[in-house]
């Protein structure tokens, strides 16, 4: 038997194998798993990031709110603002000290351009009761324009370029028919409540304020100053590039602002329409969240919808690119990777030490086996090169195995012991078995009371007589002899004596014919005889076969003696004896056995009748 | 010539306001203030267009008078008043005479202060308003002696008579302007230093000013008077300096040490405004100065009263509030019930003096409010007829 070594060379391999196949599929499973995770927290960050920035934006334009309501409550609930308006007013139309017209001018519009810049705001107007405008300033960042409305004949704006701290002078003054985003007159009623709210203007958002400005005023019928509108404040401050950037920064996500129109400013300069594409119900009132693509570039979106009055003005909307969720995911699976890899070259020494503790002992097992297997002696020192701690496991098992091997072997021995041992009793009971087979045989042939064949045994011989007269045509003769006065011998004195007289009778008719003939009992004192191999001629044959009878009638009737056995002794018995016989010819096949038996039997029961002791021959009737 | 014409129509007038005075007294409830008739000048036009009191002064047909108290009116005629604030004690004195009469008088009477002398928008808007309100008459302390003339016309043109009380305006719109002389001011009080260093025997003074702002009217009208009596005066009166400034306290208790630093040892009497000569007080005491240094004021309020008594002050002019604001409103009731023949173009209430000697006797019911009065600015005569 081969035992091939490279088996154990590949189990090594396989081992080593093994051990890399299984770190490399926990290490892509882990890092699968575990990118999924980071890219799942991942994107829950930057949906924490976009609703941060959502909240950012809304305290944001809040703050920008309560910011420009106060400066607009600062301004107006300066004193005598009203009653300053009302004198601007009144008073540029009478063309009435022009000095002091204008020195107030001067002090208002400084003041204005001063809290405007103060409070970064865009634009202020203001308007007196019959919403006429008076003064304002602008702040817009091309062109810082403040000035005032000359009313004769039509109403022009007197506008000069005024920086933080500058004061309208005769000098700078220029007149101009127009400023953008200043109306001569509001439009509209004037509000007579705090308000603000978003408007787009010039394809910018902006958040605009009114604020009433109240003073005392005389009421003419009831002649008491009580407190009423005197006019407006209008603020108005742009959702900017520098809001976009404090939104930007402060929530560090891409903020776009929206006109209804469209893209106002933003840092995300392609994406020019809100997208709402995938919300569930696109609906102007609440903020929406979906995934957009700009540019080629996927991002999360939030969108705040602005409203003035239930109408959408405006909306701004934060963005978050999954680019970065994704590169960060990458970053985290790649130092996963690395760790990965590093572990996996930190384990292959190990793997191979360990590949190694168990293929080398396994190799030098199997020589040892294999020594075992071809019936040689093994080297005592692969054992021992066995014996280290390691192993301990393999030097038991190898042991085991050559105690195994002495055990079998021994066993071996005792079962070829035991074969050999098997084989002679075998062939004793073979023999005995035959011995027993040949008894049996002659047991079933024979009467056993006398050892004459029985009449299967007769059956056969007569067969062969047959065949053998069919053959030489020589007749043959069946001899029926039953013996008379037998019965009174066994009722006198039991069957032991009868059997003896039967042994007696069989003795008798043995002995008085030729070895060739055959001598066969029937059962209880009925005998038959059949001769052989008589002559050709039938009366030849007859005569031979009645002389026979006659002798064997004679001798039959000769006395028998019986010594009888018993507890008393012996006892002696002589008893007279007669024979009744029938005799029946036969040649070639001309009658049955069973057909002869019963003429022998027929011709018998005649020397019966006829008083028995006598010779009868069946006669043919024909 | 100013004292020959005091002294012929001293008489007449005096003869008037007694007459008057018995005329009036059965109507009087008991809880209204009686006056004495007011001494004033009556300035009567011809005048140039566009004078001032002191012009006025200078150029009309003055009449020395006793305006008396006037009988009530018919009818509550309803009064505007326009202040330029009521923030110091004179306005509110103002204030006091004006409401007393209204009560005594029966007409309805509204204030309307302004929040200050910068404030002249408001007093634009309101004289505005009253006009739009159709007040019977309306009378102002106008902020700006100019400014406030467009207003002044647009009510004369719409019908609404317009008197002036106190501050100077050169509007010709006005039916009668009741005042007292800035210059005269400056003149009485420079007198009294006069004669006081007379009265010590002083042949000569050296005198320091602490008037007030550099460009308010009144300033200059104190001291255009101060000039013109240092200029007349039998004893040498040397202007040793003027040192112009707000009239806060400590600014002007700033600029008394900045006197006194230069020109201490040579310093008789410092001259300053109501506001400003109290600053003057702790700085004189400071130097040690108090027994040869005179402080002496250019108007008299309460406090004033206090600093004569205690010897800080030796002397104020007396302007007189409340007889301004009882006589501008008598006026405006005669004006309306058609009881004046020929209109003044100005009323000049004479000037008073306090000082160490009279102050104990003093009655101050022509000048301040009495204790315990605060600013009531409206007066409706139905809603106190059944007291």
């Amino acid at each position: 038997m081969k035992f091939p070594s490279v088996g154990v060379t590949r189990l090594k391999t396989r081992l080593l194998l093994g051990a890399i196949l299984i770190g490399v599929v926990m290490a892509l499973a882990t890092m699968l798993a575990v990118s999924w995770v980071i890219s799942e927290q991942y994107l829950n960050q930057s949906k924490a990031l976009l609703e941060n920035a959502s909240r950012i934006v809304e305290e944001n334009l809040n703050e920008r709110k309560i910011i420009q309501l106060n400066a607009s409550h600062q301004l107006a609930s300066q004193k005598n603002l009203g009653s300053t308006i009302w004198y601007l007013g009144q008073y540029a139309k009478e063309d009435a000290n022009a000095e002091m017209l204008f020195v107030t001018y001067q002090n208002l519009v400084k003041n204005i351009n001063e809290l405007g810049h103060v409070s970064n705001i865009s634009r202020i107007s203001i308007y007196d009761i019959s919403g006429h405008l008076i003064t304002f300033a602008s702040f817009a960042k091309n062109q810082e324009l403040a000035g005032f409305v000359e009313r004769s004949p039509t109403p022009y704006f007197k506008v000069a370029q005024l920086h933080m701290g500058g004061e309208l002078s005769r000098q700078n003054l220029r007149e101009v028919s127009s400023v953008p985003g200043v109306d001569l007159e509001f439009n509209g009623p004037l509000p007579s409540k705090d308000d603000v709210h978003y408007a787009a203007m010039d394809g910018m958002l902006e958040i605009e304020s009114y604020v009433p400005i109240m003073g005392k005023k005389l009421d003419l019928v009831t002649r008491k100053q009580e407190i009423k509108q005197l006019g407006l404040v209008v603020m108005a401050r742009q959702l900017d590039q520098t809001f976009v950037d404090q939104i930007s920064n402060l929530a560090n996500v891409k903020t776009n602002v929206f006109t209804s129109q469209g893209f106002s400013v933003g840092n995300l300069l392609d994406y020019r329409i809100p997208d709402l594409a995938g919300v569930p119900q696109p609906s102007n009132q609440v903020i929406a969240s979906n995934e957009v693509v700009v540019s080629g570039e996927k991002f999360h979106q939030y969108l705040i919808p602005l409203h003035t009055n239930e109408k959408l003005v405006g909306t701004i909307a934060v963005l978050n690119s999954e680019k970065i969720v994704q590169k960060n995911t990458l970053e985290m699976i790649g130092i996963l990777a690395l760790i990965a890899t590093s572990c996996l070259f930190l384990i292959l020494p190990f793997g191979w030490y360990l590949a190694n503790s168990i293929s080398q002992p396994i190799t030098r097992l199997s020589r040892i086996f294999r020594d075992i297997a071809s019936g040689k002696e093994f080297a005592a020192n692969e054992l021992s090169g066995l014996n280290y701690r390691q192993s301990d496991e393999l030097i038991e098992l190898t042991q085991s195995f050559i105690g195994m091997h002495e055990v079998v072997n021994q066993k071996i021995a005792q079962i070829n012991e035991i074969n050999s041992s098997l084989e002679a009793t075998v062939q004793l009971r073979t023999n005995e078995l035959q011995l027993a087979n040949d008894e049996l045989t002659k047991l079933s042939m024979r009467d056993a009371l006398t050892q004459l064949p029985n009449r299967r045994m007769f059956n056969d011989r007569f067969d062969y007589a047959s065949a053998q007269s069919k053959r030489t045509n020589q007749y043959g003769a069946i001899i029926f002899i039953d013996l008379d006065n037998f019965k009174p011998l066994n009722d006198q004195y039991g069957h032991g004596a009868g059997d003896l007289l039967l042994i007696e009778v069989a003795r008798r008719l043995t002995g008085s014919v030729r070895e060739t003939d055959t001598v066969a009992r029937f059962g209880g004192d009925e005998f038959v005889v059949m001769l052989s191999k008589l002559e050709e001629e039938k009366s030849d044959a007859t005569a031979h076969a009645a002389t026979l009878a006659e002798k064997l009638l004679t001798t039959l009737c000769e006395p028998y003696e019986i010594v009888m056995t018993s507890g008393t002794g012996e006892k002696n018995v002589v008893h007279h004896c007669t024979a009744s016989i029938g005799v029946v010819m036969f040649i070639n096949h001309e009658a049955s056995s069973e057909e002869l038996l019963r003429r022998g039997d027929a011709a018998m029961y005649q020397a019966k009748e006829a008083g028995r002791n006598q010779v009868r021959f069946f006669e043919q009737h024909d | 010539m100013l004292q020959a014409t005091h002294i012929k129509s001293s008489l007449c007038a005096f003869l008037l306001g007694a007459c008057a005075t018995v005329l009036s007294a059965e109507t009087m409830s008991a809880d209204v203030a009686r006056f004495e008739p007011i001494p004033v000048f009556s300035i009567y036009p011809p005048l140039k267009k566009g004078s001032s009191a002191d012009e006025a002064l200078a150029s009309g047909r003055v009449v020395n008078e006793f305006i008396p108290m006037a009988s009530p009116a018919s009818k509550p005629w309803r009064i505007a008043f326009l202040f330029p604030h009521v923030k110091d004690p004179y306005w509110v004195d103002c204030t006091y005479g004006l409401i007393s009469e209204a009560k005594r008088l029966g007409v309805a009477v509204d204030i309307f202060p302004a929040d200050g002398y910068d404030d002249l928008i408001s007093q634009l808007r309101m004289m505005d308003e009253v006009i739009a309100a159709k007040y019977d008459a309306i009378v102002i302390s106008p902020i700006s002696q100019t400014a406030n003339n467009p207003a002044i016309a647009k009510a004369r043109s719409l019908g609404i008579p317009v008197f002036q009380m106190a501050n100077d305006s050169t509007s010709d719109d006005l039916t009668i302007k009741v005042t007292s002389s800035l210059k005269g001011m400056g003149i009485d009080t420079t007198q009294w230093v006069i004669r006081d260093a007379q009265k010590r025997g002083l042949k000569s003074i050296n005198i320091a000013l602490l008037p007030g702002p550099s460009d308010a009217g009144w300033v200059m009208g104190e001291v255009a008077g101060t000039r013109e009596a240092a200029r007349k005066a039998p004893i040498k009166v040397n202007i040793l300096s003027i040192k112009y400034g707000d009239s806060d306290l400590i600014g002007q208790s700033r600029l008394a040490e900045e006197l006194l630093i230069e020109h201490g040892n040579n310093i008789d009497y410092i001259l300053g405004c109501t506001d400003c000569a109290p600053g003057a007080i702790l700085p004189v005491k400071a130097a040690g100065m108090h027994d040869r240094i005179r402080i002496v004021a250019y108007g008299l309020t309460r406090e004033m009263i206090n600093h004569i008594r205690k010897g800080e002050i030796y002397a104020a002019t007396d302007v007189m509030g409340v007889s301004q604001a009882r006589v501008v409103i008598n006026s405006a009731v005669n004006f309306l019930e058609g009881r004046i023949k020929h209109l003044p173009h100005t009323i000049l209430i004479k000037l008073g003096m306090v000082d160490r000697k009279n102050y104990a006797n003093y009655d101050y019911s022509v000048t301040t409010a009495p204790d315990g009065y605060t600013t009531v600015l409206t007066y409706m005569p139905n809603k106190d007829s059944g007291k």
